[in-house]
């Protein structure tokens, strides 16, 4: 089956063309199943994820214009995973307990001034603070706490050392914490 | 806390993050496919002497007809680099450039053209020299020929990177400038792929409200794509430190010449501790560890030469310091480019942050 560019999978969402979905999951089916797999243990969750996710698409494309359409629906798999995963915790259900969530969520763990920020202040903080890092520390930032990824698993994807992507998340959190405690005095 | 709070909010993160680490990703497992490019070749004036018999398509006399300038251009740039004990001393290589390839650019621009007319490489940085033939761009007389040039000259593939070029010669319609791309990983790939946007210059204007800004003027609006087979260039040998050294105690370092710079590779896991170690110094300055070691403020860099000689401060030699990793060690690097050729052999070693680098590199004939 020969895959379509994103941009005329978007154009088949604006006409309303169901074909649109079925060249979603050939485009980029493998990548959202493994977003999400990283997130949920359970290969059903990971494939009622997938079929919400089509879904999520089909009723916001348009008005949506995503600027890479793989990016967007990575974003919306990642998000209905991690509603999942919180249903799975309300319901202490067993959890994936692999997942970097904790090592991240350290990071303002102590840190008073968390809750004076909006829920938008608190992105755009994160937004600002992604810009300020160098391509390879954002991508394996990136990798470990949006993609959920495994140390080895980054180390192998870009090439470097396992000692060089801890390092990186390392200072990255480091100066992430030192973002958000400028950010709250200003 | 709110639970996952950072966690969700990174899932609301610009997509522009998430497709470029898609992308990178991509780009670091076709770099993997493609294999390391790390050929090393030694430099000798033989070579040239072989690339013209075999008849390639080295115009000879284009290269040296613009040689000529090109010495007194990086002459002239000897001479302007400050605090170097004895500029005169600092061995260039002026011939560097009479090595090269001409390749004519695919051209998309209402005007004008390029072509290469020489390029030289070591690992990390290219330079080259291209003519641009200005015929059919109305021009205005009163512009001094050396303050036209192009707003960016942008690289991709092979090498990344985004420079201005630097004027030498006008010759009726034809401009000849060096460019010059640099980065701290090695050049890969099969085609380095260039695209120069806009001629014109840069001025100052007074904008209201907001006061005197540096702002580029176009004389023409143009994007004009060339590309530069790695094949075709030739690669400056580069030699590798004889000894490491331990920065501070802490930083375990070795080091790599060439002609075109400096590079030091590190264990990046050892960083933190350093950052700690020097945590005042640091906090005075508002440095880490990159600005550190690649900052000005400190004598960074001097040439211990086989002469006896020394030359101090040759930080001032520095065109840029880029981090990066170096893929055959996994290990962490700056690379600092040259902005003139250097010839190595005349170097017996580099002080860097107080650690003494030493080098044999062979003779050029």
């Amino acid at each position: 089956m020969k895959i379509l560019e994103d941009e005329k999978i978007v154009g088949l969402f604006f006409e309303r063309n169901e074909k649109a979905l079925r060249e979603t999951e050939a485009s980029c089916g493998a990548l959202l199943r493994k977003t999400a797999k990283a997130i949920l243990e359970s290969d059903s969750d990971v494939e009622e994820c997938l079929n919400d996710t089509l879904l999520s698409l089909w009723q916001n494309i348009p008005p949506a214009v995503p600027k890479s359409l793989r990016a967007y629906a990575c974003k919306v798999i990642r998000n209905l995973a991690f509603k999942r995963l919180e249903y799975g915790l309300a319901l202490k259900r067993s959890i994936n307990s692999e997942l970097p969530l904790d090592e991240l969520e350290a990071v303002l763990f102590d840190l008073k001034t968390e809750n004076e920020f909006s829920d938008v202040e608190f992105t755009l903080t994160l937004d600002s603070f992604l810009g300020s890092l160098s391509a390879e520390s954002r991508a394996v930032f990136l990798k470990r706490y949006f993609f959920c990824d495994t140390v080895p698993q980054i180390a192998q994807d870009l090439c470097i050392s396992e000692s060089k992507v801890n390092s990186l998340l390392y200072r990255a959190r480091k100066k992430l914490r030192s973002v958000y405690e400028k950010g709250a005095e200003l | 806390m709110k639970k996952y709070r950072l966690s969700k909010a990174l899932g609301e993160i610009d997509e522009v993050y998430i497709e470029e680490v898609l992308k990178y990703t991509e780009d670091a497992a076709a770099g993997k496919r493609r294999g390391i490019f790390g050929r090393k070749r030694i430099v000798t004036l033989a070579l040239a002497a072989v690339f013209i018999a075999a008849g390639t398509t080295v115009t000879f006399a284009a290269a040296c007809g613009g040689l000529q300038s090109i010495s007194e251009h990086f002459t002239a740039y000897r001479t302007d680099i400050k605090g170097v004990g004895d500029t005169s001393s600092l061995p260039v290589i002026e011939n560097a450039w009479s090595i090269g390839k001409t390749m004519d650019g695919e051209q998309d621009a209402l005007a004008g053209s390029i072509k290469v007319t020489s390029a030289v490489c070591d690992r990390y940085s290219l330079y080259a020299t291209i003519e641009f033939n200005a015929e059919g761009i109305d021009i205005p007389e009163n512009i001094p020929d050396e303050e036209l040039t192009f707003d960016i000259i942008n690289a991709k593939s092979g090498i990344e990177g985004a420079c201005r070029p630097v004027f030498v010669s006008r010759e009726g319609d034809i401009f000849t400038y060096i460019i010059h791309f640099s980065e701290s990983s090695s050049i890969n790939g099969d085609e380095i792929f260039i695209e120069a946007h806009n001629f014109g210059r840069s001025c100052t204007v007074e904008i209201e409200n907001i006061g005197r800004r540096l702002v580029f003027n176009s004389v023409e609006y143009c994007r004009i794509k060339f590309s530069i087979p790695v094949s075709d260039l030739l690669i400056l040998d580069s030699v590798q430190s004889l000894n490491s050294e331990k920065i501070d105690g802490i930083i375990d370092m070795d080091a790599e010449l060439s002609p075109f710079g400096f590079v030091v590779r590190y264990d990046e896991s050892q960083v933190p501790a350093w950052e700690e170690a020097h945590s005042e110094l640091l906090k005075q300055y508002g440095w880490e560890w990159f600005k550190y070691s690649t900052g000005t403020v400190y004598s960074l860099l001097s040439f211990k030469m086989k002469d006896g000689s020394t030359l101090e401060n040759v930080h001032n030699l520095i065109a840029t310091a880029e981090s990066g990793s170096d893929p055959n060690s996994g290990k962490d690097t700056i690379h600092f480019s040259f902005i003139v050729p250097v010839d190595i052999s005349q170097i017996e070693s580099v002080t860097y942050l107080g650690a003494e680098f030493r080098f044999d590199a062979e003779a050029y004939d």
